[in-house]
């Protein structure tokens, strides 16, 4: 049972069956290919349609339903098949028409040369984003993926991928006419693979011998020995070397990225043929000496040379991706323990950030940066041992997890940068005041907290240790005070407070200055000057600090019943037999329970 | 040396010369033509007509006029130009001299 066609020759409506018509065809096309180059060729086509219909309609009307294979076979032999036509029909016009056609190279390159753009445009059809990296390669005769690659390497620096991407987006015009896809497509090849083929294809679009490819990704590994070998240190090795993880990385993005070229037209494609009649029918020819995946032609013990090869390479593979697992798994871990320590301390947060909100979405971009790469790549180990039955369509779930961890990164940096530039102005506010003169002529001077605080949730910590208390549930105390005693220029006793406070602009750091509430007081003989100051919530730290400037004059004495900061601490890191530890100093020429004589002691 | 080779090299050579000869005498259209030269003993493949028929007429030997036709699509009546009569009278002479001499060459030996 066979297919109806009807087909239409030169105005004249002709059923036939499925393989008739297929006979017609190529003989048609056959006809159509030699006499294409000539001038009036389509006259010549249409001419002879005409007549072939005419003898198919005389079929028809002696009675047949429809033309069959033989009437088709009936009327090739009266026509004459094409090599007899263009044989008896040849003059040295037809003749070089014939040479150039049967040369099938040149013809693709003929045909490829019709669908080259002469000029630079976006191409409508060939498009990710915008169409220009279509548009070039088009013009350029190369696969757009190779000029998607060049614009990613290029954005590496500095972004200039982007801007370029962007300019040529609106400076190029849509491209007019539309060209016949040539299409030299740089696809695997997963005919001739030895791991997944990419070597393969990239060998395959260029047109060289694979083995070039493979060499060129194992140069790193290849170099190792060699220059162990040859002992020749200089500087070529560290370079080798060092390209190491990124060929795998380059590797596993192609791998990725690329497509198997499955069906014959893409095969074709691959190479940069054109996929007509005479190309296809060669390269089902040669199918069947390139179905055996690269070893297997070679001798036995090359084989065994290369299985050995391919675990090595696959376990390297498998065990850079463990590594880089258990990292990201280890910085989640630690990044949580951190969160859940900081929500206990919830406070310590406040310190930095100004509003909740920023805290949350700080926390929220930190956690999605780390989660979604280990996220991403389990998808992708779990797809890699699926096999083929995974559907492509689940793709956009990996696309909206890219492009969330894009916008994370983006927050969480913003957010910082954010905070950042609050640091950007210091201003600092001197007060100046006088002290009453203290009796006896020695002042007693105090440092202490004024206030009621709380210990951190049970937590037994030494506040001097760790710069900052916690006052109530949403209020800190920073220890930035610093007391310096200096002899006075006169017979007063004077205080300097100078107040230093940051922030994005200088009136932002003027309003925090503001907000510094450091009250001292004289009781009697005795100064008391706080010990640190009060942030609280909404207020973050800000490079907060009072720095006090006693002034006493000559001859007097002073007394510290309590320890005194004098300078901001310092502290000391050891590293001792792979002990750390660290120290605080708390930097202070006074030591308290002592009299000092200013101009003896102290000037 | 192929036997149909040399038999179409001979065809080839008078194939032109037939189809100017049959235009000359009457306008035609291709299927016309190629009853004539198959009453004629002409026995050629006909796709080699249309070729040259087309090479003809962009040679500017021939024209022709679309006519419609009672029996399906319009047909092409194809006739001689001026130049095409040249051409064809050119061809005459040479064709004259040619069986001359062949008829000598293969008639019986004097």
């Amino acid at each position: 049972m066979q297919k109806i066609i009807n087909i239409h020759l030169a105005g004249r409506i002709i059923p036939m069956d499925e393989s008739a018509y297929e006979l017609l065809r190529e003989y048609l096309d056959s006809l159509r290919k030699h006499f294409s180059g000539e001038e009036g060729g389509e006259e010549i086509i249409h001419d002879m349609e005409d007549r072939i219909g005419e003898l198919f309609q005389d079929c028809i009307r002696k009675g047949q339903a429809c033309v069959l294979t033989e009437d088709v076979k009936v009327v090739m032999s009266v026509m004459g098949s094409p090599e007899q036509i263009i044989h008896e029909t040849g003059d040295d016009q037809a003749e070089t028409n014939n040479s150039e056609h049967t040369h099938s190279t040149s013809s693709s390159e003929a045909y490829a040369d019709k669908i080259v753009s002469r000029r630079l445009c976006r191409s409508e059809q060939e498009k990710v984003i915008g169409g220009v990296c279509g548009g070039i390669g088009m013009y350029l005769q190369t696969d757009p993926a190779i000029i998607r690659i060049f614009f990613a390497i290029i954005t590496l620096a500095w972004g200039t991928g982007i801007w370029v991407y962007l300019l040529l987006w609106i400076l190029l015009p849509v491209c007019q006419e539309q060209p016949v896809a040539l299409r030299r497509r740089l696809y695997r090849n997963t005919n001739q693979k030895f791991i997944a083929g990419v070597c393969s294809g990239i060998a395959s679009y260029f047109r060289i011998d694979p083995i070039f490819v493979r060499l060129v990704f194992l140069l790193p590994w290849i170099s190792i020995p060699f220059f162990n070998i040859a002992d020749v240190s200089n500087f070529l090795f560290p370079a080798f070397a060092g390209s190491m993880p990124s060929t795998l990385i380059i590797y596993l993005i192609l791998w990725i990225s690329l497509p198997k070229a499955n069906t014959l037209t893409e095969k074709l494609e691959m190479s940069g043929a054109v996929p007509d009649v005479h190309n296809l029918s060669q390269a089902i020819k040669s199918q069947g000496s390139h179905t055996h995946p690269w070893p297997t032609s070679q001798s036995k013990g090359n084989s065994i040379l290369a299985a050995i090869l391919k675990g090595i390479l696959l376990a390297i593979l498998f065990f850079v991706l463990f590594i880089f697992l258990a990292i990201m798994m280890s910085m989640v871990a630690g990044f949580l323990g951190i969160a859940s320590v900081s929500m206990i301390l919830f406070p310590i947060t406040d310190l930095l950030v100004a509003d909740s909100m920023q805290t949350w979405m700080l926390w929220i971009c930190g956690l999605l940066v780390l989660v979604l790469p280990i996220v991403l790549l389990v998808r992708f180990i779990i797809r890699l041992f699926k096999k083929k039955t995974e559907k492509r369509t689940k793709s956009w779930i990996t696309i909206s997890l890219i492009t969330l961890f894009v916008l994370s990164v983006f927050g969480f940096f913003s957010i910082v940068g954010n905070i950042a530039t609050d640091f950007r102005i210091t201003y600092q506010q001197p007060e100046k005041y006088i002290l009453t003169k203290p009796q006896k002529d020695t002042l007693y001077i105090r440092q202490q907290i004024e206030d009621q605080s709380i210990s951190m949730y049970g937590w037994e910590i030494d506040t001097d240790e760790l710069g900052f208390r916690l006052v109530d549930d949403t209020t800190l105390a920073i220890s930035t005070v610093s007391v310096e005693i200096k002899e006075s220029a006169d017979s007063l006793y004077h205080i300097n407070i100078i107040k230093t406070a940051q922030g994005k602009s200088q009136k932002k750091a003027m309003e925090r200055i503001d907000k510094i509430d450091f009250s001292f007081k004289q009781v009697g003989d005795t100064l008391v000057l706080p010990k640190d100051i009060i942030l609280s919530h909404g207020n973050p730290f800000r490079g907060q600090k009072v720095q006090v400037k006693l002034f006493i004059p000559k001859g007097h004495s002073f007394y510290l019943t309590t320890p005194i900061n004098s300078e901001f601490r310092k502290t000391d890191l050891k590293i001792n037999n792979g002990n750390i530890s660290y120290k605080h100093r708390n930097y202070s020429p006074w030591i308290k329970d002592r009299y000092y004589t200013v101009g003896k002691d102290v000037w | 040396m192929n036997i149909e080779n040399a038999q179409s090299q001979m065809r080839k050579g008078v194939l032109e010369f037939c189809i100017l000869s049959i235009i000359k005498r009457s306008e035609v259209y291709p299927s016309e033509i190629l009853e004539q030269l198959k009453d004629a003993g002409l026995n050629v493949l006909e796709g080699t007509l249309y070729p040259l028929l087309t090479r003809l007429k962009n040679a500017g030997f021939l024209s022709y006029r679309w006519e419609e036709s009672a029996s399906g699509p319009p047909r092409k009546y194809f006739s001689l130009t001026d130049k095409g009569d040249e051409f064809y009278q050119a061809l005459a002479q040479t064709w004259t001299q040619l069986t001359e001499a062949v008829q000598k060459l293969t008639g019986p030996s004097n």
